[in-house]
């Protein structure tokens, strides 16, 4: 992205990827996201940073992300009564993670919408938790929340609330549907219940242990979340990953993305009544889960990278073991999935149902394997590879009906080419160390780390402190972007095929909530 | 319909034996019978994420796979806590969530069990507490 056109001066930003940073105020602010907008860029992230302890008030952070790579805008204002401009028209991704700012550190920005969004009474509304200044006390009482859903007004229209708590195995949000009948007029989504204050903990964290928190902000992504975090401080530490560690940090990667879409498939078949997809589909996931087990100590992969590399080298029993796994798992997808695409009832619910059309996807800044189901092709392994993504060539699935059947498909195709990955990996794989010493991160400076997780790229901002603390962290999960984007997807659509759309996209609550 | 059944016959019966109790659960036998008798053969089990990560819900969803089949040792999940013998609580327990978990809990009917899932649940862990 050119800055200098926008007479703004940029500098290079410690980041795996292209990425620079500049100073903006607020027209140059807009100019800017107008810029990235009208050449097809989007908008990453959006979060703010009380910086009043050094002088430099409070400072809006936006990352845009186009062709060229990412650019770090930063708007400082001098306090909290200032406004900066509302980015909702340039990005509609950008109300909510305006108002989310608000909640945490109250900054509005000047937008019309400043209903609360992570908010729920569970602290004072004049209080902020991520202002350093702030304390919390034991004596707070929950209070009660009047949220203002938008209501739809018309001959037999009725309302139906469903949640925090859902009627299953599922995390809590709230879905509020406006229906006539059985088709959804409106959906409107209520966050923030599994809101912990993760942002908040970073900055109690040495920065050598962050790494264990960003793989807990989603647990189904957690090799992604704490890649991100690793390189994030890499970054501003200057060192260099050994080769092997990079290519086992993408074998873990590729093998987190399969477990999730096994398990993605499977709940997909159940939810459209084919309770013999569920019960394939999660027996694969399985041996998938007790290979990861036996090979790196832990299921789901939580802490094996670590800042560095990684804590757990890979022995070569379980190399055949993964070789093996890789021939199994390709036979066994391609008779489920002629089972699948041949099973007339399944593909009545799948096709047409819950379509977001490649242009909304594009208008709404739809991310990720979603955003590949609706013809958004991105793919941070193909279009900024890191070690050793730029070796393996890795081959981005896209499709363009953009329902929950194209969702199924890209699913497919991409256990597809993550089973190639990870043979290409087991077979390839660099001798040598798997784990380098992390030097000291300079105090305040700021690295980011992204990594295409199952899910979509998964955005970490980290800035340190002085000591080997944490100043500001901020994980950032594609699921901001998506939420917003499943209600429109449902619109239409009747009630029943909700559970279905829902899980089509499967986001993450913990993550957006942090 | 032919693919289907053939597949289902390759697979086979992939359940595994459960484990036997644990040593140390032996000490807690007679709290066992208790239960037992209290509960009967069967146990309804209902989930609440009090701010859980999502790491625990992947593997309380694994328990219902082919290996585990939980359901075959009598002990389902179900959809409201008015149906539920047991409330099994993932996360750390965050503020947000308090309210609604009080709630699920007033909903379920006595004798009712409480168990805590993962190092989060019971004790809060990396989260912290407050």
């Amino acid at each position: 992205m050119d800055l200098s056109k926008l007479g703004m001066t940029s500098a290079m930003l410690a980041a795996p990827l292209p990425a620079r940073r500049a100073a903006a105020t607020a027209s140059q602010l807009l100019a800017a996201c107008r810029d990235a907008s009208k050449r097809g860029g989007r908008l990453v992230a959006l979060w703010l940073a009380d910086e009043r302890d050094r002088e430099r008030g409070f400072c809006l952070r936006v990352v845009l992300q186009d062709a060229d790579g990412l650019v770090l805008l930063e708007h400082t204002m001098p306090d909290g009564d200032v406004q900066y401009p509302d980015l909702t028209p340039i990005f509609p991704a950008a109300n909510r993670m305006q108002r989310a700012a608000f909640d945490l550190v109250g900054v509005p920005s000047d937008g019309d919408d400043q209903r609360p969004w992570l908010w729920l009474a569970s602290w004072p509304i004049d209080q902020f938790p991520l202002r350093r200044d702030f304390e919390a006390k034991p004596n707070w009482q929950q209070g009660e929340e009047e949220y203002a859903f938008v209501r739809v007004e018309g001959d037999g229209v009725h309302e139906i609330p469903v949640g925090p708590v859902h009627a299953g195995i599922i995390e809590p949000g709230h879905f509020r549907f406006q229906v006539v009948g059985e088709k959804v007029l409106r959906l409107e989504e209520r966050l923030g219940w599994v809101h912990k204050g993760i942002e908040k903990r970073f900055e109690s964290m040495a920065i050598g242990d962050g790494h264990r928190l960003a793989g807990r902000v989603s647990g189904d992504s957690t090799v992604a979340y704490a890649w991100a975090y690793a390189q994030a401080l890499e970054a501003i530490a200057a060192t260099t990953v050994p080769p092997r560690a990079a290519w086992l940090r993408a074998l873990l990667l590729e093998r987190e993305r399969i477990a999730n879409h096994l398990g993605d498939l499977g709940y997909l078949g159940n939810d459209a009544g084919f309770a013999f997809g569920l019960a394939q589909f999660s027996r694969l996931k399985e041996d998938v889960l007790r290979t990861n087990l036996a090979a790196f100590g832990h299921r789901l992969l939580m802490d094996v990278i670590v800042p560095g590399g990684v804590d757990h080298d890979l022995a070569a029993e379980h190399r055949e073991r993964m070789r093996a796994e890789c021939a199994t798992l390709e036979e066994q997808l391609r008779i489920v999935r002629d089972i699948f695409d041949e099973h007339a009832g399944l593909q009545d619910r799948f096709r047409n149902c819950g379509r977001v059309t490649p242009d909304l996807a594009h208008q709404l800044g739809l991310t990720g394997l979603a955003g590949r189901a609706s013809g958004q092709a991105r793919d941070l392994r193909c279009d900024f590879p890191v070690a050793p993504y730029a070796e393996l060539a890795v081959r981005m699935v896209t499709a363009t009906d953009g329902d929950v059947a194209a969702r199924v498909a890209v699913r497919f195709d991409e256990i597809g080419e993550s089973l190639r990955l990870v043979r290409a990996i087991v077979e390839r794989l660099p001798d040598g160390e798997c784990r380098a010493p992390v030097a000291r991160a300079a105090a305040y400076e700021t690295g980011l780390g992204m990594v295409e997780g199952w899910r979509g790229p998964v955005l970490l901002a980290l800035t340190a402190g002085p000591d080997g603390t944490i100043r500001r962290c901020h994980p950032h999960d594609p699921s901001w972007a998506n939420w917003p984007v499943l209600e429109h997807a449902i619109i239409d659509n009747i009630v029943p095929d909700f559970p279905l759309i829902n899980k089509s996209f499967n986001l993450s609550y913990s993550g957006h909530d942090l | 319909m032919l693919h289907i059944l053939r597949q289902i016959a390759k697979t086979g019966i992939r359940t595994e034996r459960p484990p036997a109790a644990d040593e140390d659960m032996v000490v807690v036998a007679r709290l066992q019978e208790q239960v037992l008798r209290t509960l009967g053969r069967a146990l309804t089990i209902r989930h609440v994420d009090a701010g859980s990560c999502n790491g625990c819900e992947l593997e309380i969803h694994a328990l219902g796979n082919p290996y585990y089949n939980i359901e075959g040792l009598g002990i389902r999940f179900v959809a409201s806590p008015r149906h539920a013998d047991v409330l099994l609580v993932t996360g750390p327990v965050s503020k947000h969530m308090a309210i609604a978990l009080q709630r699920t809990y007033d909903a379920t009917p006595e004798p009712k069990i409480v168990v805590a899932v993962g190092e989060c649940g019971c004790t809060g862990v990396i989260f912290g507490e407050g």
